[in-house]
């Protein structure tokens, strides 16, 4: 199988932020392998590492020591890029542009021709249900809207590899429920998703496998279900347990009833 | 190329989205208009005072439009965090920086042209309009903004907000137009080290003076030929290339999480 | 971040409604200084620093006057101060003494000083004066001097000189001595200025006379006073000159003659004056 993520040994460190303060170890030497076609569930606390690790891949942040790879290539080459799509935490598109001017815009850094362009742009927004507003600002629409914009330009390329921070944060239960959709949808193309959320009812439903970091250290990473069952307890149970919140308690209980 | 083109279109669609470029327009149109109005000892054919106002209102307007647009570009990019999606497409660095410089220049070339048909409109009502004249007067300004946007291009990477580089730009920018040019005679007057610190200063400035051909426009003299203005294009073209590659070489390993 | 751009664009609105305020104002203020003796509007705006800045708008009339051609502090040129060559003829001490001072006052750059050397393509490098009609373009700003600094005497001399003998507008220029004399009260040399205009141009021999007898009654005040070396003898040599010429006008030739006889003392080509002494002995016989 194809490997299309991978990290080796990825370190992280941010420089201090005030003089005497220690420097920030936000990732410690995280082994990483995502494979075609898999939906990838890439799980943590806040302030875990998930977002830092998310900054490597996409080059905005340098890595203290290991490497990182798409598609085999170096993250730092920027050829790497060409196939994924990323939709990143938290974010504002350019307001004074339409939905419709900013897709064309990243369908011009892709070098697609117009009419290809306009036939994407098209798909995209009917995937993501904004064709009535492609023609308002970016800047007239609602958190959800902006969200899907998000989705929308993440998917331009058609890209293989779908690398989303946390898309459903901050969503109403039925913009999550559009978001997982989609996702499912993409799955079913057969395109790889590398997706980071602290949700654990969606992960279980949507991943094929997770990984667990708490602190920037991988504390668990499996097939959903083989982790249920090793751990003998829902997702939501190893997590907590991983964190240290309720810790062996709740993983104990688990085992006396069974 | 595509990538730059495209950056570039949006910088310069954000320019007519936003209204400081109507603003100014608008203060020069009033100003300029009262002055036309203006009567004196029952003179009112008097043209170089009306000139004279209307390229100095151009100057400071294009200054501003130069120094503030360039100034917020990243900043803003970062601020609103759009710079995590761009720069999550196969797109480097080095072209968000190009594409910057050019949607900045190309920008402000379109708004001098808007100024300059005024200033030629106002000329031609009073006195016969040397168009060559103008076009080099044009030519000469615009090949300047370049300069002072590579300046602004590379403080908005190095200075954290907007506003003070902004405003050292304009200090600095102004500090060259008044003085530049007679460093070299203040040198001559010092001491040592005094003299050798001006006299490098006066070598490595870009001496944006030489672009400054208000006073010959306004009291209709010959300006310098076409070559002299081709080799001061060649001139700035340096400096446009230094600025550009130091403000990559900040830019370049710069951490973008905000 | 934003809100630094539209802190910049309300301070350019600012300046842009104090310009225009002040340009529509000035004529109204001219009106109110008038009436009121005090400062205009556009002195108010500009406060303490207006003389500064009068005198500043008097220099640029001379730049205008020499379309740009004009040296700055850093020369190492004198800056003219005494801007009566305005007023001259081509040819005569004044103007050949300008020529000398303002022909080459750029400095040669040592060979190796190569900005200055092609910044030179992209200065005013000739030295010339505006030719008749264009003249009118140093008028704003001999306005805009008298405005912020109404006792600087020079500013109503030359504007005068200009609108009597080169744009044939001398209502204006007497209405701009009078201006000039309501702040300069004893000014000889505006009240000399507004008798040659009443003589010359509006053909008024009697109030020309009444006005340089004045004329030579402050000069006397005013210069006596000095040392005698520094007394301007010139413009008493022109103002006895042209009362005689009043008088002449008037038709009172003994009084005529008599002025005459004063002025060919002063002056340093008393057998013209002579010549003219001769002309009207000639004529009353
Ligand atoms: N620019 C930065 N400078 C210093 N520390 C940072 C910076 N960005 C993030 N961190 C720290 O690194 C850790 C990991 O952050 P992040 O990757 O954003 O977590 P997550 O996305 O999992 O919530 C956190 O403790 C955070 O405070
Ligand atoms: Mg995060």
């Amino acid at each position: 199988m194809e490997t299309i993520l991978e990290t080796k040994n990825l370190r992280v460190e941010y420089r201090p932020q005030g003089r005497g303060q220690p420097k920030k170890l936000a990732v410690r030497d995280l082994n990483l392998k995502v494979e075609a076609g898999e939906v990838f569930g890439f799980l943590g606390p806040n302030g875990a590492g998930k977002t830092t690790t998310m900054n490597v891949l996409l080059g905005f942040v340098n890595a203290t020591s290991g490497a990182a790879y798409l598609f085999g290539v170096d993250v730092r080459q920027p050829i790497a890029r060409q196939r994924i799509g990323y939709l990143p935490e938290l974010t504002y598109y350019y307001k004074f542009l339409t939905a419709e001017e900013l897709l064309r815009f990243y369908a011009r850094i892709f070098g697609m021709s117009r009419a290809q362009a306009d036939e994407r742009i098209e798909e995209l927004l009917k995937l993501v249900e904004l064709d009535s507003a492609r023609k308002r600002p970016i800047k007239t629409y609602s958190k959800g809207m902006q969200q899907r914009v998000g989705l929308a330009q993440a998917l331009i390329n058609d890209p293989d590899l779908l690398i989303l921070d946390e898309p459903t944060s901050g969503l109403d239960p039925l913009g999550r429920m559009k978001v997982r959709e989609i996702i499912q949808r993409l799955k079913n193309e057969g395109k790889t998703v590398f997706f980071s959320s602290h949700e654990l009812g969606e992960v279980e439903t949507v991943c094929d496998r997770v990984a667990i970091i708490h602190q920037g250290e991988l504390k668990v990473e499996g097939r959903v279900d083989d982790l249920v069952e090793t751990h003998q307890g829902n997702l939501e149970k190893i997590f907590l347990s991983i964190v240290g919140y309720e810790g062996r308690s709740a993983v104990a209980a688990a085992s006396v009833t069974s | 190329m595509t990538t730059i083109l495209a950056i570039a279109g949006l910088v310069i669609k954000e320019l007519y989205r936003r209204k400081d470029f109507y603003v100014l327009l608008v203060m020069t149109v009033v100003i300029t208009a009262v002055s036309w109005l203006m009567n004196f000892f029952g003179e009112n054919n008097i043209v170089r005072l009306l000139k004279s106002i209307c390229l100095m209102l151009i100057w400071i307007s294009a200054l501003v439009i130069a120094v503030v647009t360039t100034a917020r570009q990243i900043p803003a990019e970062r601020e609103s965090r759009t710079i995590f999606p761009l720069l999550a497409k196969p797109v480097t660095r080095r072209q968000v920086l190009m594409g910057k410089f050019l949607g900045c220049w190309l920008a402000c070339g379109i708004a001098l042209v808007v100024f300059y048909l005024f200033f030629g409109i106002v000329t031609a009502t009073r006195e016969h309009l040397a168009v060559t004249e103008l076009i080099k007067g044009f030519w000469l300004q615009w090949v300047m903004l370049a300069i002072v946007i590579g300046l602004a291009l590379l403080g908005s990477i190095v200075f954290a907000a907007p506003s003070s580089n902004s405003t050292i730009c304009f200090v600095v920018v102004g500090g060259i137009l008044f003085l530049g040019g007679h460093l070299g005679q203040v040198a001559m007057h010092l001491t040592e080290p005094g003299r050798t610190i001006v006299y490098a200063v006066y070598f490595l400035i870009p001496h944006l003076e030489w672009y400054n051909q208000r006073e010959a426009l306004v009291n209709d003299r010959a300006l310098a030929a076409w070559s002299y203005c081709a080799l001061a294009t060649a001139y700035a073209a340096v400096y446009v290339a230094a600025l550009l590659q130091a403000t990559w070489l900040v830019f370049r390993r710069k951490t973008l999480n905000v | 971040m934003k809100q630094a751009t539209n802190q910049l664009l309300i301070l350019i609105g600012l300046v842009v409604a104090s310009f225009s305020g002040a340009a529509w104002l000035a004529p109204q203020g001219e009106a109110v200084a008038a009436s009121e003796g005090q400062g205009s509007l556009l002195t108010l705006l500009f406060g303490e620093g207006r003389k500064v800045v009068g005198s500043y708008f008097l220099r640029q009339a001379d730049v205008t006057f020499h379309s740009g051609y004009y040296p700055t502090i850093f020369d190492g040129a004198q800056e003219p101060t005494d801007r009566r060559y305005m007023t001259s003829t081509e040819g005569s001490p004044e103007d050949e003494q300008h020529d000398r001072e303002m022909d080459n006052f750029f400095k040669e750059p040592p060979r190796w000083d190569l900005i200055a050397r092609f910044g030179r393509h992209f200065m005013i490098t000739e030295h010339t004066h505006l030719k008749e009609e264009n003249q009118r373009e140093i008028l704003p700003w001999l306005k805009l001097s008298a405005e912020l600094d109404p006792q600087n005497v020079q500013t109503y001399t030359v504007g005068a000189y200009f609108l009597r003998a080169h744009l044939h507008k001398p209502e204006q220029a007497e209405k701009f001595l009078r201006q000039g004399l309501r702040a300069n009260p004893n000014s000889y040399e505006i009240l000399y200025e507004l008798g040659r205009l009443n003589l010359e141009n509006l053909k008024n021999p009697f109030r020309a006379r009444n006005l340089l007898g004045k004329a030579l009654k402050c000069w006397d005040q005013e210069e006596g006073q000095k040392p005698e070396k520094e007394r301007n003898l010139y413009t008493k040599e022109e103002i006895i000159t042209h009362l005689a010429l009043s008088e002449k006008e008037a038709g009172d030739i003994p009084k005529a003659i008599e002025y005459f006889e004063m002025a060919k003392k002063l002056s340093p080509n008393p057998q013209a004056i002579q010549n003219w002494i001769d002309e009207l002995k000639h004529g009353m016989r």
